[in-house]
């Protein structure tokens, strides 16, 4: 055999033989169906406000699997506007992201005991349609008294707030009149809390309220835990030192934080955006509350987007 | 028709296929009229050379095989909330259209091999040895990185995006370069070799 076919028989059968294999894990790797990822929403909502939310889900590379239309069971059969998009490619699978809003004014449709979403129903634009878990969402109406007098000043007032794309955030609030903060708190804490960190820090004067606190708990086993370890003024939400007074004037920071991704626990990879509440009781004995968000949008390589298949493929 | 007038005809048509200008989805340079063009100039060239008449062959299933590439689905630019950058709208399938790609890359292949080996017959008769050997060395180089394009298209299906992007470029604007080249070649085979012949 001449030296050119033998070239030519080899080049063709390196090509071949690199369609076939490849093709091969291609397929391998297909999902049987879409996976959507977990993610928390929590909202209080008021009157002509209107819900506009997004869910992920994983499909296949190789089909155009979309979910063109969603019902919310509890709404039925009021039925949400969708657009569905392509967010990112992950070797064979791509990550796709849909975006459901109701004009109707959300807050007529909220029962008063409030409304937790926990499964959509998905159509498919090849007609099929499944219910699918995507996580919860849990929204309710604005209290009555918050409708009722709106203009009124809050006692703990929102300086500012703002969430970094390295998965941080914060939000700063002022005290207008000395209070007693009673609770931090976060809805989804145990799922949540596996990824997430919040660190509550007294600013300005804030050191004084820090020793008053420390010194204040001299008789609680707990605290005294906390004096001896010795911890810095930064503290986390999970080493529960509340009630925590604060005088006029002082400021509270609260800082949050997600598990670096590669993170240790998956739920790092749920979406979140979900009002946490500050609540307190000022010394004419009212007692309010403040809400600050927290809010996780993770970026995913491949590698996670493998793991997360992988751990939903185990848990099937 | 001259000769040159038959070079000429493969020289536009294979500028209209690289060329790719879009109205939205549609190719308003649509490949199918460059290679109607190369049909018609091959065609003629095929009275001369035997290895032209098979390029035509290769060329006219291309005609149809280029059709696919008529009108793109339509995508939409969205900004995705909360994060930065920029997203689109479901693309088609992935696999037909690689799989036609692969059979037009092989057909298109097999086609600049019979030009190639045609130009190089030719040059070899009219006594034009620094030509025929251009066309040995252009047959070389364009099956070379085409090849390369076809033995990594099926690998972009289960690699990262970044290493997509990466080597897809580089691939990509490698082809472009060679593709070019071998068109100005074809003008100057034309110049060379259709001067004041005709069949």
């Amino acid at each position: 055999m001449d030296k050119k076919k033998t070239a030519f028989i080899l080049l063709t059968l390196i090509l071949i033989l690199s369609w076939v294999v490849n093709l091969s894990y291609f397929y391998v790797h297909q999902l049987r169906e879409p996976v959507f990822l977990k993610q928390y929403i929590s909202g209080r909502f008021y009157p002509k406000q209107n819900l506009e939310f997004d869910f992920y889900y994983i499909t296949n590379r190789n089909e155009d699997l979309d979910v063109v239309s969603v019902e919310i069971p509890q709404l039925n059969p009021f039925s949400p506007n969708l657009k569905t998009f392509q967010y990112n490619t992950y070797g064979s699978h791509v990550l796709k992201f849909a975006r459901v809003t109701i004009d109707t004014p959300f807050f007529d449709l909220i029962p008063a005991a409030g409304l937790r979403i926990n499964k959509l129903r998905v159509h498919y634009r090849n007609g099929l349609s499944q219910e699918v878990s995507i996580g919860e969402f849990a929204f309710e109406p604005a209290p009555v008294s918050d409708l009722a007098s709106p203009q009124e000043q809050p006692a703990l007032k929102n300086l500012s707030s703002g969430v970094s794309s390295n998965r941080t955030g914060f939000s700063s609030f002022s005290a207008e009149k000395s209070m007693t903060i009673q609770k931090v708190d976060y809805p989804w804490k145990d799922i949540l809390g596996e990824g997430l960190r919040v660190y509550v820090k007294v600013t300005q004067d804030g050191s004084s309220a820090f020793e008053r606190m420390r010194s204040d708990a001299k008789e609680d086993p707990l605290q005294q835990n906390l004096q001896e370890e010795n911890y810095s003024q930064d503290q986390l939400l999970d080493k529960t030192y509340f009630p925590l007074r604060l005088e006029k004037g002082e400021s509270l920071t609260l800082f949050y934080q997600f598990d670096p991704i590669p993170a240790n626990t998956l739920r790092a990879y749920d979406y979140c955006r979900v009002g946490a509440q500050i609540q307190y009781q000022t010394e004419d004995g009212k007692q309010d509350q403040a809400e600050f968000s927290i809010n996780n949008s993770p970026s995913f390589v491949e590698k996670d987007i493998r793991r997360i298949l992988k751990e939903r493929r185990e848990n099937q | 028709m001259t000769v040159l007038q038959a070079y000429r005809k493969v020289y536009y048509g294979l500028m209209f296929i690289l060329l790719d200008f879009r109205i939205g989805t549609l190719d308003i340079l649509p490949d199918f009229i460059g290679y109607i063009f190369m049909v018609v100039g091959l065609g003629i060239l095929a009275k001369g050379n035997q290895q032209f008449a098979k390029a035509k062959l290769f060329a006219s299933i291309l005609v149809f095989t280029s059709l696919f590439d008529l009108v793109q689905a339509p995508r939409e630019v969205v900004q995705a909330p909360q994060q930065t950058g920029f997203f689109i709208t479901p693309s088609a399938p992935v696999i037909p259209f690689l799989v036609v790609a692969l059979i037009a890359g092989l057909i298109r292949l097999a086609m600049v091999y019979q030009m190639c080996e045609g130009i190089r017959e030719t040059a070899l008769i009219a006594e034009e040895p620094e030509l025929a050997a251009g066309a040995e060395y252009r047959k070389k180089i364009y099956l070379g990185f085409n090849y390369l394009w076809l033995l990594w298209m099926p690998s972009s299906l289960n690699i990262s995006e970044q290493w997509v992007s990466a080597v897809g470029v580089f691939l990509a604007l490698a082809t472009f370069l060679v593709e070019i080249n071998f068109i100005i070649f074809v003008h100057r085979a034309g110049t060379k070799l259709g001067e004041d012949k005709s069949y």
